[in-house]
């Protein structure tokens, strides 16, 4: 079995509650565009972020360490690969339509890793009677299988080692000063707009701590097998061995540590890959 | 001439019922204020001012939803008392329905009507909102007394008065399971009435909201508006070419209606209409949710919380996009550049069946057909495209219900 341990912060803009969760710019929620920055999306992007933050973390989700039957091989030629998810993947909840808070899946579920000359590729099918259905589409029962697990949280503390976020009202106190900072050597209206809008926004969070604090400890954990069709290359010729197709791929990740202010997240989690060395 | 005063059970509903509908329209005005408001560049704003724009639409719909809570809080004191929930209000726009009588030195009638946001429609909010002077003089008559008030705050008044005054124990005599204690969202919290103490304090918080001194509570429905209006005149100062809102015309109704006064522009553009057409059903579906949800006619816990659920999921699932949608679609062949917007309509007297059953098929028949409806608009060429996001909702909505419909069956 080839198991590969991925980390690192992602991009997810997008609107939160009472917004619509098609909001385009934010504004009865916790989250939102500023200034000169383009609309909400909602889109998790796991590696080129657009319209990154000033002072917020570096997006870019890669693997960390790669196992060959439990045997961690430090050069093996997967380490530090990209890990992306293709076609525009959302948390879809739609404020409870399709899925409560906290209870959201990501969908579609299209996995990429490309390293060295190797890609591995995988898209999930939700429902395998009806492939083409979406998760706003299926039945709840078949919707729970993407869902978070409930009953195995994620510690924060785990979280707070993944992120070095030890403190989460110092964490955004520091961006606040950063960007105050920024600000007062800042002609440029629009960039002023911008940077008054993030500053409001901490200033008030930091004076009465809400959801946009407490979520830097927050997480949502996923587990389940991706069972779509299967697509890779170079295995044998780099990896030196046979990945296998068929069987589903079992992979368990957590996303969160939530950084309210620049719209990022932190993803943990193992991929286990069917692998015969040749 | 005797002093005003409500003594009976009968005038309590009939000021809580007059307090319901007040509530009902004012956050329709507000509503359709807010998304109004523009929201990108194009649509001929600098970007900090649309900073300063959205900031407004914010805080303008906190006060909306502050008002959903307080129709909430309403319908708790109404059936406290062994009133019926009120969600009926008279199409708009209503130029003299409320605020009858100005008071001594007060500013007279306010218009009910749907207008962009402007320096104009923030007059009439802050005169919606402002804090009550007097309380009005009116006649003693064998029928209930007539309801007479000056401001929103002023109405409250007289029924906290009431609430005070009239014997408590005869007064309490609705069944207390029928009463909203849950949290709808975003820590908008529904009072619990259940006695003289309870409907005492849910008025008191209602009065602070609307109309507390901005130093008392900076929030406060009334300081918000003279917030806004001061900001806006300042805009306006540095830029006189500042305008922020969307060409919207008022009152933009689908059809002429018996109850409406005239001033209503009647859309005309056929594809803006049928949208029009499906935001008032959608809308109407949501109310009857409502109705639904505090008739407590048995449902069980969950199907509680289905109501209350989806009522909250069609508001910003569905309402709150499709009216700001309309916003942006032309309104009238011969009003060029001008929009649409959401016209709050009612075709009909709404009413829930008195079989649940029923009532939960009509509620996803209408729901199925709407999420038709919006499927058939947005494979239109030119439709928005937030239409067949919209649609998705829709469907989703269908569905979650007919859990609920089918539990009936069991």
């Amino acid at each position: 079995m080839l198991t590969l341990n991925f980390e690192g912060w992602f991009q997810c803009r997008l609107a939160t509650d009472p917004d619509p969760s098609d909001e385009p710019r934010g504004v009865s929620g916790w989250t939102f565009a500023v200034a000169g920055e383009e609309d909400l999306d909602r889109i998790i992007r796991l590696q080129e972020p657009i319209s990154p933050r000033s002072h917020g973390p570096e997006v870019g989700v890669v693997v960390r360490t790669v196992a060959v039957d439990e045997q961690r091989i430090p050069d093996h030629p997967l380490v530090g690969g990209r890990i992306q998810l293709l076609d525009s993947p959302k948390f879809e909840g739609r404020n409870g339509i399709v899925a409560e808070d906290a209870a959201e899946g990501i969908d579609p579920f299209h996995l990429r890793i490309t390293a060295g000359g190797v890609t591995l590729r995988r898209r999930d099918i939700l429902d395998p009677q009806h492939p083409e259905r979406k998760m706003n589409e299926v039945d709840p029962t078949v919707l729970k299988r993407r869902q978070p697990v409930v009953d195995d949280p994620v510690e924060r503390a785990e979280i707070a080692e993944a992120t070095g976020i030890m403190d989460y009202l110092g964490y955004r106190s520091e961006r606040k000063k950063k960007l105050e900072t920024d600000l007062q050597g800042e002609g440029d209206p629009v960039l002023r707009a911008a940077l008054q809008k993030r500053i409001a926004d901490l200033k008030e969070s930091l004076e009465k701590p809400d959801i946009r604090v407490g979520i830097l400890g927050a997480s949502l954990r996923y587990r389940f097998a991706i069972r779509g069709p299967a697509e890779v290359s170079g295995d044998r010729e780099v990896l030196g061995g046979i990945v296998g197709t068929s069987p589903p791929w079992p992979i368990e990740f957590w996303a969160g540590g939530w950084d309210a202010d620049a719209l990022c997240g932190y993803m943990r989690g193992r991929l286990q890959v069917p692998f015969r060395p040749l | 001439m005797l002093e005003s005063k409500i003594d009976t059970r009968e005038e309590l509903i009939n000021a809580l019922t007059e307090a319901a509908e007040l509530e009902h329209g004012l956050l329709c005005q507000y509503l359709f204020a807010a998304l109004s408001i523009k929201k990108h560049p194009t649509e001929g704003a600098t970007l900090p001012q649309l900073e300063l724009l959205r900031s407004w639409e914010t805080h303008i719909l906190r006060v909306a939803r502050e008002e959903m809570a307080h129709l909430g809080t309403v319908t708790n004191l109404l059936t406290a008392i062994g009133g019926g929930p009120q969600f009926r209000r008279p199409n708009f726009p209503q130029p003299s329905r409320y605020f009858p009588e100005p008071a001594k030195g007060g500013i007279g009638q306010v218009e009910f009507v749907l207008e962009a946001f402007s320096a104009r429609a923030l007059e009439r909010f802050i005169r919606f909102e402002a804090p009550e002077e007097e309380l009005k003089l009116t006649l003693e008559a064998i029928g209930p007394d007539p309801i007479g008030y000056d401001t929103v705050g002023d109405l409250y008044t007289q029924i906290r008065e009431a609430f005070e005054t009239l014997d408590e124990r005869e007064l309490f005599i609705g069944p207390r399971a029928a009463q909203d204690t849950d949290d709808w969202s975003a820590n908008l919290k529904i009072r619990n009435v259940v006695d003289r103490a309870t409907a005492v304090e849910a008025i008191n918080d209602i009065i602070e909201e609307g109309e507390a001194a901005p130093t008392k509570l900076p929030t406060s429905h009334w300081a918000t508006f003279v917030r806004i209006s001061e900001e806006l005149e300042e805009e306006v100062k540095q830029d006189p070419n500042f305008d922020p809102a969307r060409p919207v015309v008022s009152n933009p109704l689908t059809r002429q209606h018996r109850d409406s006064s005239p001033g209503a522009t009647i859309i005309n553009d056929p594809d803006t209409l049928e949208i029009a057409e499906l935001f008032n059903a959608v809308y109407g579906t949501m109310m009857l949710m409502l109705m639904q949800f505090y008739s407590f006619a048995g449902e069980s816990t969950e199907q509680r919380e289905g109501l209350r659920a989806t009522a909250r999921q069609m508001m910003s699932g569905v309402v709150r996009p499709l009216g700001e949608i309309l916003t942006q679609l032309p309104a009238r062949d011969d009003l060029p550049g001008r929009t649409a917007g959401p016209g709050f309509e009612f075709y009909t007297d709404l009413r829930v069946p008195g079989d649940r059953r029923n009532s939960w098929m009509i509620i996803h028949e209408r729901l199925a057909h709407e999420a038709e409806g919006c499927r058939r608009l947005a494979v239109k060429t030119g439709a928005p495209q937030r239409l067949a996001y919209l649609q998705e909702n829709l469907e989703g909505l269908a569905r979650n219900t007919q859990r609920f419909m089918n539990q009936e069956e069991l």
